[in-house]
């Protein structure tokens, strides 16, 4: 059944240009893409900052309007949501009997139920598209949207994917929109759906963003070539693995080379190492995409990924990446993009490094492959088309879209 | 994505490194770093030392992901095939909610473990607590010096004014 949307409803726990997170600021910028696109997109979202700073309240309640879109902003939960949840058992399958671990994530509802009801109330005025697969706010506010109900999942080919509650979840909804081919592949192999119902539409970059690398040199005094890293700090991506590979390195090869990481939670480095790495702690958007130009590689060494901006950054200043082998959606994307290197262990570590930072020509050439490659693919205004259509092959009809004619 | 003949395959590269690399491990010119020596660790015991490299390596080791080779009995084997599936895919759905949390402790733990190793041997928090003694030493001399051109300053100077309300 083709549903008539009046608006698209982006459904996203944390909003706002101070947010950070890699779901989370491809919300934003779908947004802001779908809005100039012309299409009708309204964010429903709390009054917390982000993952990384719980309790934290930067918003007021209440409707207002960044970049021209309105969101519409609901206080943060303070209680655990057990009386909610236990009022919106119906909701799911008289025998689903998920275990307390299965129950766990779809716990962390944020928000308070005024969302829900929200959701409830005006879920027949348009598409809700949810973000990120694992919050509470996804769970249960695309139970509660039912057919109407798209997700945005972010992906990754971690434990709790295998979770019965988002098998359930998958199954029940309209489609997923997916950022990558192997994201797709996964999703199809954990929730066994067709790819009708997986559509790929990839993440956007703000191809216009212009990244001065003497500026960043000057503003935090850095004169050395440089690896560079930016985002979540922690074992998850690898960021430990990471520093000592590079300690490693550093005394089989001696010299002025730094790793520098930027990004809000602490990290952990070996004293002996203190002076060859440099944590920047969290900085602007600006300030990545100076640090991606004047970076002599970028690495990623997470394996956990559903699209990876990083790594569309570093191509679009034209510097070349190295990931982790393990992880299929950047390998993935340095083999498509022929813009980077791939690792499986220290020994490649080290060899593929070498070979980058002795070849200031293969550097070049990979990063320029890798610049093609996201202005051929990742331009917002691109995403947003290939949003809308598989929208309209989910059998959503997106309303007003004058730019995408 | 078609490719530019003028394009460079990464994947060309990748085998040039793999090729060389293993061209010198078999000359037995590749070998480990010993990793206890990049986490901080200086005169520890060298059994803990091999505890701790073995938890860090192995701290996620317990998660895989279900692969049953198939069978190549025609039609009934695709049956025996169907069933495996569903039976792995029903003891996984309960033991891979544990597993996770177990993952879970095993990170929160050897990470306690390398912070509280390194601020013991002159790691992290050894070296915080250094630039933090210089720093308090530099402000006190700092303060000192303003406090003494303070004085020199009030000695030949009258009272100062009350601000302006």
């Amino acid at each position: 059944m083709t549903l008539p949307a009046q608006r698209v409803f982006l459904v996203c726990p944390w909003y706002g240009p101070q947010t950070a997170g890699g779901a989370e600021t491809n919300a934003r910028g779908l947004a802001e893409a779908l809005h100039a696109a012309g299409v009708a997109v309204e964010v429903l979202t709390t009054t917390g900052r982000d993952v990384f700073s719980p309790g934290e309240e930067p918003y007021p309640a209440g409707m207002q309007e960044h970049a021209g879109i309105p969101v519409r902003r609901f206080s943060l939960r303070r209680d655990d949501g057990a009386a909610w949840q236990a009022a919106h058992a119906h909701l799911l399958p008289g025998d689903a009997g998920f275990s307390a671990e299965e129950q766990h994530l779809t716990r962390r509802l944020f928000a308070q139920d005024a969302l829900f009801s929200y959701i409830a109330d005006h879920r027949h005025e348009g598409v809700f598209l949810f973000t990120p697969y694992i919050w509470g706010t996804t769970f249960w506010g695309a139970l509660l949207a039912g057919e109407n109900a798209v997700l945005l999942p972010c992906l990754h080919d971690e434990p709790y994917a295998s979770y019965r509650t988002y098998q359930y979840l998958f199954r029940r909804v309209r489609g997923a929109l997916m950022l990558s081919l192997p994201e797709q592949a996964l999703a199809r192999q954990l929730y066994d759906l067709p790819l009708e119902r997986l559509p790929l539409v990839g993440a956007g970059v703000d191809t216009s963003a212009a990244g001065d690398a003497a500026r960043f040199r000057e503003r935090f005094g850095l004169a050395d070539p440089f690896l560079f890293y930016a985002g979540r700090r922690d074992r998850g991506k690898q960021i430990p693995t990471l520093v000592e590979y590079f300690a490693a390195y550093q005394e089989r090869h001696p010299g002025p080379l730094k790793l520098v990481l930027a990004g809000k939670n602490p990290v952990l480095v070996p004293a002996p190492y203190a002076g060859a790495v440099v944590d920047l702690g969290y900085v602007a958007e600006q300030d990545v995409h100076d640090a991606c130009a004047a970076a002599a590689l970028v690495c990623q060494p997470s394996r956990y990924e559903s699209f990876s901006l990083l790594l569309m950054e570093a191509w679009l200043h034209g510097t070349p990446v190295l990931v982790n082998a393990a992880c299929a959606v950047t390998a993935h994307h340095c083999r498509e993009s022929n813009g980077g290197l791939y690792f499986q262990g220290y020994a490649e570590f080290e060899a593929c490094l070498e070979a980058l930072l002795e070849q200031p020509a293969l550097r070049q050439r990979l990063g320029q492959q890798g610049r093609r490659y996201v202005l051929a693919n990742y331009a917002w205004p691109a995403v947003a088309r290939r949003v809308v259509e598989a929208l309209e092959a989910l059998g959503v009809a997106v309303p007003a879209r004058p730019m995408l004619r | 994505m078609d490719q530019d003949p003028e394009t460079l395959a990464v994947e060309d590269v990748m085998a040039e490194i793999r090729r060389s690399l293993e061209d010198r491990r078999e000359v037995g010119l590749v070998q480990d770093p010993d990793w206890g020596r990049y986490r901080g660790w200086d005169g520890t015991p060298e059994e803990l030392e091999q505890s701790l490299r073995e938890l860090n390596t192995r701290w996620n080791q317990i998660y895989e992901r279900l692969a049953l080779s198939r069978s190549r009995i025609p039609v009934l084997g695709r049956l025996w095939d169907a069933l495996r599936h569903r039976v792995h895919a029903e003891v996984r759905s309960y033991l891979d909610p544990m597993i996770y949390r177990q993952v879970e402790l095993n990170a929160a733990v050897v990470r306690a473990l390398n912070g509280l190793t390194a601020g013991l041997y002159g790691g992290s928090l050894a070296a915080t607590l250094e630039m933090l003694y210089r720093e308090v030493v530099e402000l006190r001399a700092r303060v000192r010096q303003l406090e003494e051109q303070g004085q020199q300053g009030a000695a030949g100077r009258p009272a100062p004014e009350e601000p302006p309300s």
